[in-house]
């Protein structure tokens, strides 16, 4: 247990060198110490930084231990769950991201709040989106912060000292690698994070599929998960829990702050085709190679090669348990950088929307406000993190309905379409609101939010009518217009 | 070559939400077929995005 606790602290210690000493390096690339500069590099990112700064924000610590777990768990439907997410994805990119990238570089876009402020014509809608960021992505970024405490505090034999040392150690790394240069340095560390993600997965599977095939073979464990219903949808995934699954997500490249401040960055349209193909690469492997790992391992726990785990949060756990030390070291690390590779993305973007489309004086915007608005949010994720409220989980799992009201009125603005700030304004809130209704039923029962999920009020999921009854607003607002 | 990625992805997204619920009722036809569609999606993403800053 100590040698592989040594090891486990060593090869995180390497790698965290390693990325400091490449976000160190990256500050030679800042030109200058602007805003548009520090936040999105200038619109001078090459295809590579683009793609893997895109991908290694989108997948979080989630995919090699909430996914593997789901997998292990509910079968081929968490496949589907995310999958459908990444066909979206690609699809919404390439439909989109060409005007954005324009129409960010002609118009000195910075943050999301900035393109919906200027397409909308309404400031109060990007002070509106820049709350909805911070309540929906601070809890999201404290589950990451509070993963890697988790993380250490397991490599440590569950030490509650542990777990502080590892959500300061976590907080410590975002704050430098998304600090030193801005967005510069975030991207160089994404690099190496995706990188180091793709192949500590890759060798978990190899070794799994190694096991497996030496005690039983692949045929038999293919059958058995065939037997054991994980090939089929199951109970679990009923079509309205797969809907309220998949709908957040589906808009998430449209929603979600940090990923559409990305689709600024490239510099230039080569660039931009390089980034869509090369996360779509990314994306379609690391899916299907974590949700193999996951049904492997299931299948592995019925024939008794691995010992069956009754909570799907620990299966990845478990499979470090059993590992060699050095592939626990490389995967125990990898959920690291996963976590850290998203958090501090969340963070810069956090602080440029806090620094940007909350300041009410455009003259008061600067790099400085937003290191100090990023030290904010910091705090706030390590408050949040250390005492570890009840609602952490809950909400980090809402996260995705609360951003979801902000779908129609981008994708409208993308199209050049203008509903008017009023109505604007009014279809996200409407959006909140049944958001907020249903949490507020949930909690008065005394249930806990991730039944948000399963929930189906008139018979559809709730990410369902968020869509339709802000969609609706906006559509009759164009129409009026019309008329 | 423009929307072709939006009208392939938005095919396959109907069809993640469809086809498990009526023709396929499990076994590794549903792994493949998820797969196959993601496939067809990027493949789509990359003959679309191939002509980008190239006039195209």
């Amino acid at each position: 247990m100590e040698a592989r606790l040594a090891l486990g602290l060593l090869v995180l210690a390497l790698y965290l060198s390693l990325g400091t000493l490449l976000a160190v390096l990256s500050r030679r690339r800042l030109a200058s110490l602007t805003e548009r500069e520090y936040y999105i590099a200038g619109g001078r990112l090459g295809a590579f930084l683009s793609a893997m700064t895109y991908a290694a924000t989108t997948y979080s610590a989630f995919m090699i231990v909430g996914l593997v777990g789901f997998a292990y768990a509910l079968g081929v439907g968490s496949l589907g769950f995310e999958l459908a997410y990444f066909v979206a994805t690609l699809a919404l990119l390439t439909a989109f991201a060409p005007r954005v990238w324009r129409m960010a570089r002609e118009r000195g876009w910075v943050t999301p709040g900035d393109m919906l402020a200027d397409l909308l014509g309404s400031r109060a809608l990007a002070i509106l989106a820049g709350l909805i960021y911070l309540v929906a992505l601070i809890p999201y970024a404290s589950a990451q912060l509070k993963g890697i405490g988790e993380a250490v505090a397991g490599l440590a034999g569950g030490s509650s000292d542990a777990y502080v040392y590892g959500v300061a150690l976590g907080i410590i790394v975002m704050i430098v690698w998304s600090l030193v240069a801005g967005i510069w340095s975030v991207a160089v560390t994404d690099a190496l994070q995706g990188l180091w993600m793709i192949f500590a997965g890759t060798a978990l599977l190899v070794w799994l599929l190694g096991k497996i095939e030496g005690a039983i073979g692949l045929g038999t464990a293919a059958d058995m998960l065939v037997e054991e219903g994980l090939m089929s949808l199951g109970e679990f995934w009923k079509f309205n829990v797969f809907l309220a699954f998949t709908i957040p997500w589906v808009f998430f490249a449209v929603t979600n702050p940090q990923v559409v401040q990305r689709l600024y960055m490239p510099r230039d349209e080569r660039s931009l085709a390089g980034m869509i193909r090369w996360f779509g690469v990314f994306g379609l492997y690391y899916t299907v190679l974590v949700t193999l790992i996951g049904l492997l391992a299931r299948a592995g726990s019925v024939s008794g090669i691995l010992p069956t785990v009754e909570n799907k949060d620990q299966v990845t756990p478990t499979l470090l348990s059993l590992a060699h030390p050095l592939l626990s070291a490389m995967v125990f690390t990898s959920i690291v950088a996963a976590a850290v590779s998203t958090a501090d993305s969340i963070l810069l973007t956090l602080a440029s929307s806090a620094s940007r489309d909350l300041s009410l004086r455009a003259g008061e915007r600067s790099v400085l406000r937003g290191v100090i608005s990023a030290l904010l949010v910091a705090a706030a994720m390590v408050a949040v993190a250390i005492k570890r409220p009840l609602y952490i989980v809950g909400l980090s799992v809402a996260s995705s309905m609360m951003l979801l009201p902000l779908a129609p009125v981008t994708i409208a603005a993308w199209l050049g379409k203008r509903p008017g700030a009023p109505a604007s304004v009014f279809s996200v809130l409407a959006g909140e609101a049944i958001l907020a209704y249903e949490v507020a039923e949930l909690m008065s029962a005394g249930k806990s939010l991730k039944a948000l999920f399963v929930i189906a009020p008139w018979g559809l999921p709730v990410p369902a009518w968020q869509l339709i009854v802000s969609t609706v607003i906006v559509l009759l607002a164009l129409l009026l217009k019309k008329s | 070559m423009r929307g072709l990625t939006a009208t392939v992805g938005l095919i396959a997204l109907l069809l993640i939400y469809v086809v498990p619920y009526t023709v396929l009722d499990g076994g590794w036809a549903l792994y493949l077929f998820y797969v196959v569609v993601s496939l067809a999606t990027l493949a789509a993403a990359f003959i679309e995005t191939g002509v980008w800053g190239r006039g195209g």
